[in-house]
Parts: structure tokens; C-alpha cells; sequence
């Protein structure tokens, strides 16, 4: 049984009748122990179920409704939330607020000094106390109003806000007329019914709630619920709330109380508020306030409250904790300098100095025979080549352009802290071996295959799932090229029961020629139409047997071979042969099925075109560009940027028995591969002749990956075609999409290729207006920022800033970008700035790019 | 600017050489008490007017209207046919009527060219959606353009349009069945604005982002430029170049002026009841304000017409949305002097089964039908007050006068000064042209010579 509390805010003109058809909506007929009215206006209600939403609705329709929520507990907030002292002064914004003074108003002089000294030594705001409670009736119990206006005047005389416990509820509106922030005592913790009132105290003063010395947090937390209904009762949306962890009562008697440092950050998390440390009232002796405030600022605590006077030992109460000025002052140098070594600590175990995020020291020596190519022909051009990337754009780019998957914080930050000398080559190995590998090539090659269920291929939905997973699955069990090739040339079967058959039915033109045209492009990366009309017709009359014929089922096709169909027009008869793309002549036995003829040619010519072709699209498809341009149009009379390249790579193929990972490997492995994005001559040649790595904007599939995978949402996948409908389960990630026709507006804006032709130039990555406007400003993009759990829980962790940078950019943040965040968090409402950081890296080109 | 269009059929400053004949016959026809019929071949030898039409707001009634229930009521058929609509009703143009539910429409007939015999024979809604789209047969192993991307292509940045709103807008939501922009690409893509013209505020998506207020857009742009490190680093790349120039263009329209044409809240709240508070009816309000900007193409992308099932109840909901917000958009471009330069083009990818089918699971609904269909062409030149070609007795056939899509997509495009023959920039260099020449035969020479 799940029991939820939900509380319900009416206005304070709600009609009565309001009230009573919410209960009767909840489903109470009269009086009942499950739900408590507190006036002026709000109804707790505790419920067996958790309430469906139309129930919810309709209760919020009900006339004079303010709001209803859940029991809060900082849940559904994205970011600790700053809490606004008065005059600026914030705490839980990354300044450790130090709140100091006496612990009770003695007089004038007493507290302006004090306030003085306060203020000289950097403190944020004075506290004193008017209204005391005290153990002991017979105890000093403080000034009263007279003591609040002096406390009043000595803050407004050196600027800062004043902090004051109200004792009584009936004393709200005298201490809330004087006071900047109302304290609520230890002793007050459990009184309800001062905390819901100074919740609901129309000056909306920002509340600081001191754990009760013998409460647990849980009860901590309950009080605080109070506080924040009492708030939005009052109708204000901001819980200006702050904790206080001040000790609690153990069997120890060597110390006042036990300050309990687990609290600060638990509360912080759970509640999302700032906590202050009251190091003084747990000490309860001198010279112990300093150690148990360095412990509490060492574990995260927002704020300390120290107990100072100028004359400690004379103080009209606790005297024993008092700290006097030499010490105050001390121990405010002390733990500022302690927050910056923190904050140091925690940077310099995790990043490392570097002089350019983006760029490495290291040799730039040539590691391998694609160096030694590429170098040679920068030194005949007078090409400057960059240095290697740093290890931050390494780890970002292998994810990328090999996985089309961003790499996470934690895998950005193993690598980055990984210090031997081979992680490189480490990293390539296991990526290679990584199931993103197969799915993401995949995808490339259904690019290529044209795998796209509707209008102009027309594959159907069925065929495209068989197809899709035939392609990834040759991937994932290395499939050797030779044999993907000839399985998909020499298919025959059912569209559904023999997926490779599908590579003869995905053109838009099924004529001999059709095939022939998507059959030079697919493995030779040649465009027919510049071919002699002998050849072009040599490789028609290929496919001119290639035969289709439907089923009783429903969009079944099955491909088969019918040697009755001619060769070709114009052919006489079998006897003249076929001719091939490099002008032979192949005779082909009656009854033979000509395909063969040419897939035995292609496997076997002697310049290795097949080879030089995939070599060719792998290197296009990791830096960008192909080594001969475009990728898909090789031809004697286009020369390749770097002579000899693509037959070392076809070699190295060959050798490895048509295993294209090993081509991979050594493509990765390459000081080549492994150049900074920032190029060392403006010259357009050196991007040509790879003398830097050439940035270029992720493809539309693997940026919203890596935007769903940085907030931890999911996309909404569908295809528009029924019997059957697809069914794409929800987290499907768009580079394992099968099918190009699958409905995605944002896969559309961003230049997804249609699929229709197979030419790589189909895929566009240019950026647009239209796509700026999405990014920056789009309801959907922005919604999965500020609402997507992943990113929500990181920017609630205790260093967001770092988090967020080896989130999105895979390396930590330089010192000039903390500076620019921390002007920016001045000047705008602080629990922003973590989202406006989040959005800005979002839209930053570095994101964008793969570089 | 000569604005012909707020009067009745027949009047046209364009035509005024063969006015008076064509006047003789449509009194004629009037006379007769029969549908307006213009004879094709009337103004074949005439010279055509030149281009004066700047915009098109094309209403596209996704799923396929049913011709009988709104432009070519067939109540003489009886009720196997004319279902629960039997009794059409008479237009401000003598002679003329169209459905009962449609009184508003009826009083603007002198704005409307009908189209009652638009025919492709074609029952798939893909490939229907394509061919009155793009006046191009599937299955040629091109992807063709669709009139909305040609126009883009034409009237667009490269034909001199300087908005920053982009040339062709789509209200809402994109058709998604085919891709709109063809073998032309990304750049030729409508813009699908998201959101719903009838909430305040119309959320276009990217331009309006509900509860930003321009200061903190300004405070995030800051930063933005600030934590810009790489580009910084990667100064004047040509790549990174793309990416600014387009940025500013996007922070033009969220922060400048332009983006308030989808500020509907700019509009009168009398004009905004006028229209229809409904996503259709607001939708063609901000489609008038966009064809006021200078927007050369605009789509309403009209769902829910595919009625198979319990289509007469779905037609009592939907046409009077329609027939207001059409009326009104007519009434209100005519008195804003906008009609002569704006051409409204309704249609579907088909018509609906003219037989209704009582029998369950329809319950008296209609199916798809392409053998012939009814649409509207208003402004830009196109004459109004006038009908073209007809079905047969039971709205299942031509029965004069077919037209094909391209017929009225060439149509359209000689208003907007977009020359058919031209040759449009495919990424393989295959020749292909806006349109193909239509058949040699035709008289008309694949135009609606009657209207224009």
C-alpha cells in the first residue's frame, strides 16, 4: 500500500463550499483522521492511493484553489535552491554565508560593536537574540522590542541583514516588522504552530529552522514541511527556507551536543535547501568552534552561525562558546581559505593542467604507414600539421565518430585521470568492441542500402526489420566484407524470411539498370552515369535476370532468378557476355545466373576497387571526408588528397582477410586521426590534405542520442504505416533506428538523409536558422533540460559545474569558464545559473561539432 | 492595386478583351439554372495575364474532404449518397451551390474558382498526397519537390524574399507522410511552427519560449558567447561561420520584430472571434498575417478529414470550423486588398466514396476516391464566381472537363511567375523540371484557361 500526503492551498476568500467538495472529491463524507484543516486556507490530506491525475485536476478546478502539491521534500526541484537573505546577502549559491553575533542583545553599544566586528572580519549578516529561550526560568530571557530595534539599527548601520529567533506566534508580526531572516530554535522545532505561521507571515521573511537538539532528520524535515506549506498558503513560490544543523543531544558529556555533519549534506540532498552549521551551540566551549567549523565546511555546509561578542567572558548568556574577536576573526580567515583549498582539491584530483582543452603536448611523430603518407604530401604542399588532440577532444571524438555515442561523465573522467602511456590504444580496442560499434555502423550502412520502408524504396515495415537486423548482426559477428558483399549480390528468397534479399528490391528504379547504378554506387562507390553505355549496359545485363513475384502474404516478395528473361537489348543471345566496369568481357553458361560473373569480378580485379571503396568510406566516415572526394564518386579522373593511401588501406584489408575493424584500428591509432580540430594554416588545402581534424556537426541521430542520453530522457519514435504497425519501444536510441521513414520532426530538421538515392551527400549537416531556433529555444529541447531526470540528479550533485562539463564536453571546465560562470551567477537568480550553464554548453559549437 | 476580386464572376481587369463573351455565357449558364460550366478552349488563343499572385495559403485538408458534403453536393443522387446532407444550399453566385454546411462559404462564392473535376484515380493517401502535391507521378526514381518547396525554391531567400521568417510555413505540424522538400533538401523544408494558434501564447516552437522574458534570452546569449572557448580557439572557421550566421538569424526572430507576426494577441479580439477560436480558424488568421510579411508560401495542415467511420456526425463538428475560417480568411484578405495578390488553394489528396456505406464497422461513413474530387482556388487573378469542369450525376466520375493535378499546380505557379519548364537543381544533375510538359492534346495547355 502506498500512502501519499498531499496538501491543498485555498485562497484566503476560497468559498466554504470549496473546501467541502474537495474532501467529498477525496472522498470523505464528514470528520476523519486522514485529513486536518489549518487555517487560514490549507488542507492536509493523507491517501491510501496515490491520486490519478483527472482526480488531481479536478480538484484544482474547484473555485478559490491556490495550488495543491505533494509533500514536497525538495522533490521535483532541479538544483539547490539559494535562499535571499535580504539585501542581497545568499546563501547556498557557492558563498559560504557566515551569520555572527552575540547571543543575546545586551544593548546598544554591545550589539553595534559586535556588528561592527562582525562585518570587518567579512560576516554576512549579525545575528542576536531578543526574544531567549532558556532552560532555566531564572536565565536571562532577552530585551524584548527594545532589543529587536537595536539589533534592527546595528545591522543597518554596517549593511547587513540581521537574524532573530521568534519564540511565539503571537510575536510574529512584532519580529518580522525588525527582522531580515526569523530563526526558529531548537526548542521551537516542534511547535507547529509558530513554524506554519511563519511560513504564512505576509512579509514572507526567509525562515532558518534549527534542528531540535533530540530530533531526528526525518522529524527535521516534517518541521521544515510546515514551514514550506505555511509559505505556499500564503501564496509565495519561493521556499525561502534554511536549515540548521546545531547538535544533538548524545550520552557525552565532554561536549554541549554532538554536531551531527552526516545531517548537512542529507538534509541538503533531500530537502534541497541550504544548511548553516552552528558550530558554537554544539561546542559549547571556545576553543572547540573552530575545529567543528572547519568539519561542517569541509562536508559541504552552506553557512556557519557563530556566537561572537567583544567581550566574550562578560556575555549575559553563553558565554562559555562565545568566540571574542581575535578568534572570530581567525576563524573566519581560516574557513574561507578551507572552502578555496576544497574547491581546489576537488579540481586538481580530477582535472589536470592543461594548456589548450583541446590540444596536447605530445609527440607528434608518425606512428604508422598512414602518417608517413599523409606527411609527405603536407611537406610537398607546405602544410603546417597540428599537434595531437588533448586527451578530453580523444576520448569525446573515438566515442563519436566510431560508437555515434557520447561518451559519459564517468568514462570522460576515467580516461582523463587513466595515466599510462598506451590508453589510447586501450580505448580504440574496446570501443571496437562495444555492441554501438555494430549498431551504429549499421546505421551508416542503411544509409547506404537505402533501408526505408515507405515511398520511393517501399521496402515495407516488416522486410525493414528483417533487413536492419541482418545488416547489424553481419557487423556484430564480423562479417568479412567479401561475403557481406556477395550475400547481398547473389540473394534470392523472401523479403521477410531471407533479409539479404532486400538489397535487389531497396531502389526506387527495379529495372536491370536500377541495380546496376545502386550496385556501382553501394560497393564501388562509382556513379555509373559517367561510365562508356557499354559498361553501364555490361552491368544492366548483370541484373537482368533478377526476378520479383509476390505471395499470399500480405506485402511477402520473393527475388529469384529467371535465366528465360534476355541479357539486355540489343544482346545476341548468351554467346557475347557480359562486359564488366573495367571493360572485359565475360562470357556467362546458359542457365548460369550473370551476377555471379560480375561478383566474381569484383572480388577478385586486381586494382581492388571493392577494397579501395570501403577503405575509402571508412575514412570518410572518421574524419569527415573521404580520401578521394566525394566519397562515392571514384574514378581515374578524381585523385585522391593523398596518393598510395587508399591502396595501403586496401592491402591492410586484404591481409586481414576483409575484416574491417582492423582498418578501423589503424585509422584510430594514427597521429593522422589523432590531430587537434585547430588548424595550423589557413590554407583550404590543409582541412583537404588532413593536416588538422576537420570539425563537422554530429548527425542528426547521434545529437539527440547524446542530448537523451545527457538528460536521461527518451525520444517518441513511430511510423505512420499500419499492418503491422512498428512498434519502437520507448528509450530506442535513433542511431538503432531500422527504418528511415520512422516519424521523428527532429531527425527531419536535422538533416536525417531520406534514404532514397544512398549517396552519402543525402545526409546534410549544415546548420540552419531552424535548427538554431530548436536548440536554443524549443519547448522540446527545453524541456528535457530542466526536466530530465539524468540531468536534474547532476545538477543537484555536489560539483554540477564539473559534472556538466565531462557530461557534455568529456573534459573539465578552464579556469576563465568558471570566472565566466560565477559573473554570470551574480548577476542573475542563482538557482539558474546551473540550467544556463546546462542550456549554453548544449548550444555551445563545442557540443555541436565533432572536433 | 486593382482589387477585381470583392466582385462578382466575370469582372476581371485581367481578361478585359474577352470579359463580355465569357460574361454572355456565364448569364447564359446562369439563365439555364444549371452549374457554372466554362468552355476550356474559350480563352485559348487569348495572351495569359502576367504574375501578380505574391503568396499562397494552401488549406490542405489532410485525410481527403468528401467533395458531395462540401463542393459538389449531389443531392438529386438521393440519400444512399447525399447521406444525412441532402439539402445544399445557393451561393451569392447564381446558379452555384455547395453544402448545407457551409452558409458562410456560400456567401463568398464571388471570391472562388470551383474545381469539381480534379482527378488521379490514385486511393492511397501517400501517394495521392504526392501527386496533388507535386503534379508528378510516383515511381520515376525521383523524389520530386511538392509545390510548397518549388515556391521556396523560387520566391525564397534565392528570389530575392528578405524576412526572417522562413519562406514556407507550415501551421503546425509537418505532413510527414512524404518528404515535402524532394531531391531540393533540407534548405526547402517548411518550417512546422508546433504549438496551437488558438492557446495565448502561440508556442512557436524555437521562436516562443513561454516564461523567458528577453532580458534573461539576453543574460543566456551572454554566456553562451562567453563559455564560447572552442569557437574562440577555432576563430574564423567556415564551418563555425554557418553555425553564427544562423544563430543571429534565430535570435532575430526570438528577440527582434519579426517574430511577432505569430503574436496573435496583436490582432483584434472582433477579428480573432471572426476567424473561429479553433487551431483552423487562428490557424488561418496567422496565415493571413504571414501572407501579409511577405510569406511567399504557407500551409495549414487541416487533420481529420480521413472519415471512414460515422462521417456525417465528424462533417456536422468540422465544416462549420471550416466554412468560417475560410469564409472569413477570403473576406478578410479581399478587404485588406490582399486577395489580388494572395492565392487560397483548398484541397485534399482525393475526395471521398460518393456511395455512403451504412454498414457496420463504417455506420455510415466514406472511403477514399481519386476518380474525381472537388477544389478551390480563390485570388492571386484567379477568377471567381466560376466552376470548373463537373463530375457525373453521383460525384463518382468526370463528367467534364478533367483536371489533373499538375493542371492546377501550373496554374498556380504561372500566377506566382514560375516558369514550368524551368529546370530545377538536382544533386545528381538529372534533368528534371518544375512540371512536365503536359500532353500535347490539351487545349488548354495544361492551364485553367477558364479562370485565369
Amino acid at each position: 500500500m502506498s500512502m501519499t500526503s498531499i496538501a491543498v492551498c485555498f485562497l484566503h476568500d476560497a468559498p466554504a463550499e470549496s473546501v467541502q467538495q474537495c474532501l467529498s472529491l477525496l472522498g470523505f463524507a464528514g470528520p476523519d483522521p486522514r485529513w486536518r484543516w489549518h487555517p487560514p486556507g490549507l488542507l492536509t490530506v493523507v491517501l491510501a492511493e496515490t491520486p490519478t491525475p483527472e482526480l488531481l485536476e479536478r480538484v484544482r478546478r474547484l473555485a478559490g484553489l491556490r495550488s495543491v502539491v505533494e509533500r514536497s521534500n525538495g522533490q521535483g526541484r532541479t538544483t539547490r535552491l539559494g535562499v535571499d537573505l535580504g539585501g542581497g546577502v545568499i546563501a547556498g549559491a557557492g558563498r559560504l554565508c557566515i551569520v555572527a553575533g552575540p547571543c543575546s542583545v545586551e544593548g546598544r553599544t554591545q550589539i553595534e560593536e559586535i556588528a561592527a566586528l562582525a562585518a570587518e572580519n567579512g560576516a554576512d549578516a549579525v545575528r542576536g537574540g531578543a526574544f531567549k529561550p532558556r532552560s532555566s526560568p531564572y536565565s536571562f530571557g532577552g530585551l524584548g522590542e527594545a532589543g529587536l530595534e537595536l539589533l534592527a539599527a546595528a545591522g543597518a548601520r554596517c549593511g547587513l541583514p540581521v537574524v532573530t529567533e521568534v519564540l511565539d506566534a503571537g510575536d510574529l508580526d512584532l519580529v518580522a516588522r525588525y527582522a531580515d531572516v526569523l530563526q526558529i530554535g531548537s526548542r521551537n522545532m516542534h511547535n507547529s504552530t509558530l513554524l506554519f505561521r511563519a511560513g504564512c507571515h505576509a512579509r514572507g521573511r526567509p525562515v532558518l529552522l534549527k534542528r531540535g537538539m533530540a530530533a531526528t532528520l526525518e522529524e527535521t524535515r516534517l518541521a521544515a514541511e510546515y514551514v514550506q506549506l505555511g509559505r505556499l498558503c500564503a501564496g509565495f513560490d519561493e521556499p525561502r527556507l534554511m536549515l540548521c544543523e546545531r547538535g544533538v543531544r548524545t550520552f557525552e558529556p565532554e561536549v554541549r551536543f554532538a554536531l551531527d555533519v552526516a545531517a548537512i549534506p542529507l538534509l541538503q540532498r533531500t530537502l534541497q535547501l541550504p544548511v548553516i552549521a552552528d558550530p558554537s551551540h554544539a561546542a559549547g566551549q571556545r576553543d572547540l568552534v573552530e575545529p567543528l567549523a572547519r568539519a561542517a565546511v569541509a562536508a559541504g555546509a552552506d553557512g556557519l552561525l557563530i556566537e561572537v561578542h567583544t567581550d566574550p567572558d562578560r556575555a549575559w548568556s553563553d558565554g562559555a562558546q562565545t568566540l571574542g574577536p581575535a578568534a572570530f576573526g581567525s576563524l573566519v580567515r581560516h574557513v574561507r581559505a578551507l572552502v578555496a583549498v576544497v574547491a581546489l582539491l576537488m579540481v586538481s584530483l580530477t582535472a589536470r593542467a592543461q594548456g589548450s582543452p583541446f590540444e596536447s603536448s605530445g609527440p607528434t611523430a608518425a606512428v604508422s604507414r598512414i602518417d608517413a603518407l599523409v606527411d609527405e604530401r603536407l611537406r610537398q604542399l607546405g602544410l603546417e600539421a597540428s599537434p595531437p588532440c588533448s586527451d578530453g577532444v580523444f576520448v569525446r571524438r573515438v566515442h563519436l565518430a566510431v560508437l555515434g555515442t557520447l561518451p559519459t561523465a564517468a568514462e570522460a573522467r576515467a580516461f582523463l585521470a587513466d595515466d599510462e602511456p598506451d590508453k589510447r590504444s586501450r580505448l580504440v580496442d574496446a570501443v571496437l568492441d562495444r555492441p554501438e560499434f555494430a549498431a551504429f555502423q549499421a546505421m551508416r550502412w542503411c544509409d547506404l542500402l537505402r533501408v526505408k520502408a515507405e515511398f520511393p524504396i517501399n521496402l515495407w515495415p516488416n522486410a525493414v526489420q528483417a533487413y536492419q537486423r541482418w545488416i547489424e548482426d553481419s557487423l556484430r559477428r564480423g562479417m568479412p566484407y567479401d561475403q557481406f558483399v556477395r550475400t547481398l549480390l547473389l540473394a534470392t528468397g523472401s523479403n521477410f524470411r531471407a533479409p539479404e534479399s532486400n538489397f535487389l528490391r531497396a531502389v526506387a528504379d527495379r529495372t536491370p539498370a536500377g541495380l546496376a547504378k545502386a550496385s556501382a554506387l553501394t560497393f564501388l562507390g562509382a556513379r555509373i552515369e559517367s561510365w562508356p553505355q557499354e559498361r553501364r549496359d555490361g552491368l544492366a545485363s548483370c541484373f537482368a535476370q533478377v526476378a520479383y513475384k509476390s505471395t499470399l502474404e500480405w506485402k511477402e516478395e520473393i527475388v529469384f532468378f529467371d535465366p528465360t528473361r534476355p541479357l539486355g537489348a540489343g544482346k545476341s543471345g548468351r554467346a557475347a557476355g557480359v562486359v564488366l566496369p573495367d571493360g572485359s568481357t565475360q562470357k556467362v553458361e546458359p542457365g548460369a545466373d550473370p551476377r555471379i560473373a560480375f561478383t566474381d569480378w569484383l572480388l577478385q580485379e586486381p586494382s581492388h576497387w571493392l577494397a579501395r571503396s570501403l577503405c575509402n568510406r571508412i575514412w570518410f566516415w572518421l574524419f569527415g571526408r573521404g580520401v578521394v572526394h566525394e566519397v562515392d564518386d571514384l574514378r581515374a579522373d578524381n585523385e585522391a588528397a593523398v596518393p598510395g593511401l587508399l591502396e595501403h588501406l586496401a592491402a591492410e584489408l586484404l591481409a586481414a582477410q576483409w575484416d574491417q575493424k582492423r582498418v578501423f584500428r589503424e585509422i584510430l591509432l594514427s597521429a593522422t586521426w589523432q590531430r587537434s580540430p585547430l588548424p595550423r594554416s589557413r590554407d583550404a588545402g590543409a582541412a583537404v590534405h588532413f593536416a588538422h581534424y576537420s570539425i563537422r556537426r554530429l548527425e542528426a541521430e547521434v545529437l539527440i542520442d547524446a542530448i537523451c542520453q545527457i538528460t536521461g530522457t527518451s525520444e517518441e519514435y513511430s511510423s505512420p504505416i499500419p499492418e503491422p504497425f512498428t512498434v519502437i519501444p520507448p528509450g530506442t536510441r535513433a542511431i538503432a533506428l531500422a527504418d528511415g521513414s520512422t516519424t521523428s520532426a527532429f531527425l527531419e530538421l536535422f538533416g536525417r538523409p531520406p534514404r532514397d538515392l544512398g549517396l552519402a551527400s543525402e545526409r546534410n549537416d549544415r546548420p540552419t536558422a531552424e535548427q538554431c531556433l530548436h536548440l536554443l529555444n524549443s519547448s522540446h529541447v527545453r524541456k528535457k533540460l530542466e526536466s530530465g531526470p539524468a540531468i536534474v540528479r547532476l545538477l543537484r550533485s555536489g560539483n554540477a559545474l564539473d559534472e556538466l562539463y565531462l557530461t557534455f564536453l568529456s573534459r573539465f571546465p578552464t579556469a576563465a569558464e568558471r570566472d565566466a560562470i560565477r559573473r554570470h551567477a551574480t548577476a542573475g537568480n542563482p538557482r539558474r545559473v546551473a540550467s544556463d550553464v546546462a542550456w549554453a554548453l548544449l548550444n555551445s559549437a563545442e557540443f555541436l561539432y565533432q572536433h | 492595386m486593382t482589387n477585381d476580386t470583392n466582385r462578382v464572376a466575370g469582372v476581371s481587369t485581367a481578361g478585359a478583351t474577352t470579359a463580355p463573351t465569357r460574361r454572355d455565357v456565364l448569364r447564359a449558364g446562369a439563365a439555364a439554372g444549371g452549374a457554372l460550366l466554362l468552355a476550356p478552349q474559350l480563352r485559348s488563343l487569348a495572351p495569359l495575364p502576367r504574375a501578380k499572385a505574391k503568396s499562397v495559403i494552401q488549406i490542405w485538408m489532410w485525410g481527403g474532404p468528401s467533395h458531395l458534403d462540401t463542393f459538389d453536393p449531389k443531392p438529386e443522387a438521393g440519400g444512399d449518397y447525399s447521406g444525412s446532407l441532402g439539402a445544399p444550399i445557393a451561393t451569392n453566385v447564381a446558379g452555384v451551390r455547395i453544402g448545407e454546411l457551409l452558409p458562410l462559404l456560400a456567401k463568398q462564392a464571388h471570391q472562388y474558382a470551383l474545381l469539381r473535376s480534379v482527378t488521379h484515380g490514385t486511393n492511397a493517401h501517400e501517394t495521392a498526397s504526392y501527386l496533388v502535391q507535386t503534379g508528378q507521378a510516383a515511381g520515376d526514381g525521383i523524389v520530386h519537390p511538392c509545390a510548397g518547396a518549388v515556391a521556396s525554391l523560387f520566391l525564397g531567400r534565392e528570389g530575392g524574399y528578405r524576412s526572417l521568417v522562413p519562406p514556407y510555413v507550415v501551421l503546425t505540424q509537418p505532413q510527414g507522410r512524404f518528404s515535402e522538400a524532394g531531391f531540393l533538401g533540407a534548405r526547402h523544408k517548411p518550417f512546422a511552427t508546433g504549438g496551437n494558434p488558438a492557446l495565448d501564447p502561440f508556442v512557436v516552437e524555437g521562436v516562443v519560449a513561454p516564461g523567458m522574458d528577453a532580458q534573461r534570452q539576453q543574460a543566456r546569449r551572454d554566456l553562451l558567447r562567453e563559455l564560447d572557448t572552442f569557437g574562440k580557439a577555432l576563430g574564423d572557421d567556415r564551418e563555425l561561420e554557418a553555425l553564427r550566421e544562423a544563430e543571429a538569424t534565430a535570435y532575430d526572430l526570438i528577440l527582434g520584430d519579426a517574430g511577432k507576426v505569430f503574436d496573435l494577441s496583436q490582432e483584434d479580439a472582433k477579428v480573432r472571434d471572426a476567424y473561429g477560436r479553433n487551431t483552423f480558424g487562428q490557424s488561418c488568421l496567422q496565415a493571413r498575417r504571414l501572407v501579409e510579411q511577405g510569406v511567399p508560401w504557407v500551409t495549414i495542415n487541416y487533420q481529420g478529414w480521413d472519415t471512414h467511420k460515422e462521417h456525417f456526425q465528424a462533417m456536422r463538428r468540422k465544416l462549420p470550423e471550416m466554412d468560417r475560417g475560410v469564409a472569413t480568411l477570403l473576406q478578410d484578405l479581399a478587404d485588406r486588398g490582399l486577395l489580388a495578390s494572395t492565392i487560397v488553394w483548398w484541397t485534399g489528396e482525393f475526395g471521398r466514396s460518393p456511395k455512403v456505406q451504412w454498414e457496420s464497422p463504417w455506420n455510415g461513413g466514406r472511403g477514399h476516391h481519386g476518380r474525381v474530387f472537388s477544389a478551390l482556388v480563390a485570388g492571386g487573378g484567379f477568377r471567381g464566381g466560376t466552376v470548373v469542369g463537373a463530375s457525373d450525376r453521383t460525384g463518382e466520375d468526370v463528367a467534364d472537363r478533367p483536371v489533373p493535378p499538375a493542371t492546377v499546380l501550373r496554374s498556380i505557379y504561372q500566377r506566382l511567375g514560375i516558369d514550368p519548364k524551368t529546370r530545377l537543381p538536382h544533386p545528381q544533375g538529372h534533368e528534371v523540371r518544375v512540371l512536365p510538359d503536359p500532353d500535347p492534346g490539351d487545349t488548354t495547355r495544361g492551364l485553367l484557361r477558364e479562370i485565369l
